[in-house]
């Protein structure tokens, strides 16, 4: 699913008009990016309730924020950095509860496919589901820039800015992120489990 | 790709014969089909023929370097410090290597699954939740009128309502009749008058009648008319501000709100005019 499937590449004139007071526009920019903005909270919180929450205040947050949104910004990596920066003040705060349960594989409710033939549907979903599953088992730092660079497709210089590292750095982790999620891929693949 | 595409082309994936792009494909397919995985593994590890160089390479390297794949997989993941002259070796060797093989073939599929996870669906409510916690609520007089409105709705259909009316403008009646000073106070006594003016069978200011019955008569009459008169046309007016004040409330609309009651005020006042004295311009009570 590009980026243009979703509208996110038309978002400016709805922030403008968001910033004008325009309540409508404001539900059409909410609809347009909620998937995402749970997806994220979803990677850092780990469990779909508190991940909803948050998801709840980042919107909160961005539309008292708008009117100090700078115009010449792109708004989808602002949005994306208060939804990090909102989830890891969530995992802060809950740090003395007892750790949540990991989200399966199975619970997951995509927003649309614009696949259409069954079989590829079904495809797809079972090597996504492979690649969900693996996600979950790589470390934090790789997950994180995996989700924001290959999953969400910010730009590099965003998402080293949104890290604050070089962007050579992220490059390099990038691609240890990859290979990590390669191997721990084929592990799942060689495990008993692999058809689950 | 689909699974009989697979088994047609399992010999030349075999032999190692066929195009990037085709086994890239065929091993893509097979990363998500658990029956078609199965069956490439069991070509995998059948025994290898006599010519295969890995009786060779392994060795060597098992004496020298170790086994290459951590690096290969390294390139493969598309480390920045790569060359193209070591992807090329890192895609030979991937062509002798089983497992770096598969990994190939995730790392080719991964920048189109990856974008897929993108988005999950909060739930269906999360959209109406955003919106109450963001955009402002009503004001606190449309949701008193709004409160209001509710509240005349739910008493206007309890059953009793009829009989309570029926009460209210009794009462009110009564008090606009008999109380001192009410403007309709001398109504019964004047109906009463004429009653006993015409007697029995008599009718006032007719012919069996006196001129001076006559004339009490006609002034009754025609001061009952025109009391009649002002009060149909001035309870038509209230009628039709009531009803704009109404449909003001119901709207949330408070500058039409306040006209119609300023309205319904004079109306009022001039019912109270044109009762107490029939002869008044109505319309110079308010202007």
């Amino acid at each position: 699913m590009s980026r243009s499937d979703t509208g996110l590449e038309s978002l400016d004139p709805v922030v403008e008009r968001c910033r004008e007071g325009d309540e409508l526009a404001w539900e059409a920019l909410v609809r347009r990016c909620q998937g995402r903005v749970f997806a994220v909270a979803l990677h850092y919180v780990r469990n779909r309730e508190e991940a909803r929450d948050v998801a709840q205040e980042v919107f909160v947050r961005v539309w008292r924020g708008l009117p100090n949104f700078e115009r010449t910004g792109s708004f989808l990596p602002w949005l994306l950095k208060i939804t990090r920066t909102c989830s890891i003040d969530h995992v802060r705060r809950r740090k003395a509860r007892p750790p949540a349960e990991d989200l399966l594989a199975e619970e997951m409710h995509d927003l649309g496919d614009p696949s259409p033939r069954p079989d590829e549907i079904a495809e797809r979903n079972s090597r996504r589901s492979l690649v969900h599953r693996a996600l979950q088992q790589i470390g934090d730092l790789h997950r994180e820039i995996l989700q924001l660079q290959e999953i969400q497709e910010l730009p590099l210089n965003e998402v080293a800015r949104m890290l604050d590292i070089p962007e050579g750095t992220a490059k390099s982790r990038a691609s240890r992120a990859r290979a990590e999620l390669g191997r721990a891929i084929l592990r799942l693949e060689e495990s008993p489990e692999a058809g689950r | 790709m689909n699974c009989d595409r697979l088994h047609e082309l399992l010999d030349d994936w075999t032999a190692g014969e066929l195009s990037e792009e085709l086994r890239e494909r065929l091993e893509a397919h097979a990363a998500g089909c658990a029956e078609c995985e199965s069956v490439l593994r069991q070509v995998r590890d059948r025994p290898r023929s006599i010519a295969d160089d890995d009786l060779v390479l392994r060795p060597v390297l098992a004496a020298t370097t170790g086994r290459t794949c951590g690096q290969v997989e390294r390139v493969l993941a598309g480390d920045p410090r790569t060359t193209g002259v070591e992807l090329e070796w890192a895609r030979e060797h991937a062509a002798h290597c089983t497992r770096c093989a598969r990994f190939e073939a995730w790392m080719a599929a991964l920048p189109e699954l990856l974008p897929t996870l993108a988005e999950f669906d909060p739930g269906p409510d999360f959209t109406a939740e955003v919106l109450l916690a963001t955009l402002p609520g009503p004001s606190l007089v449309s949701v008193f009128l709004r409160r209001v409105r509710d509240h005349v709705e739910r008493w206007q259909r309890r059953p009793e309502f009829a009989q309570e009316l029926s009460f209210v403008l009794t009462l009110a009646l009564l008090l606009v009749t008999f109380l001192p000073g009410s403007p309709l106070r001398d109504i019964p006594r004047q109906a009463l008058s004429v009653v006993q003016l015409a007697g029995p069978g008599g009718e006032v200011g007719g012919v069996g009648g006196s001129d001076a019955e006559g004339t009490v008569g006609h002034e009754l009459r025609q001061g009952l008319r025109m009391r009649g008169e002002r009060l149909g046309v001035g309870f038509d007016r209230l009628g039709t501000h009531v009803l704009q004040t109404g449909k003001g409330i119901v709207d949330g609309d408070l500058q039409e709100v306040g006209e119609s009651a300023s309205l319904i005020g004079c109306d009022l006042r001039r019912l109270w005019k044109g009762v107490q004295s029939p002869a008044t311009d109505p319309d110079s009570v308010c202007g």
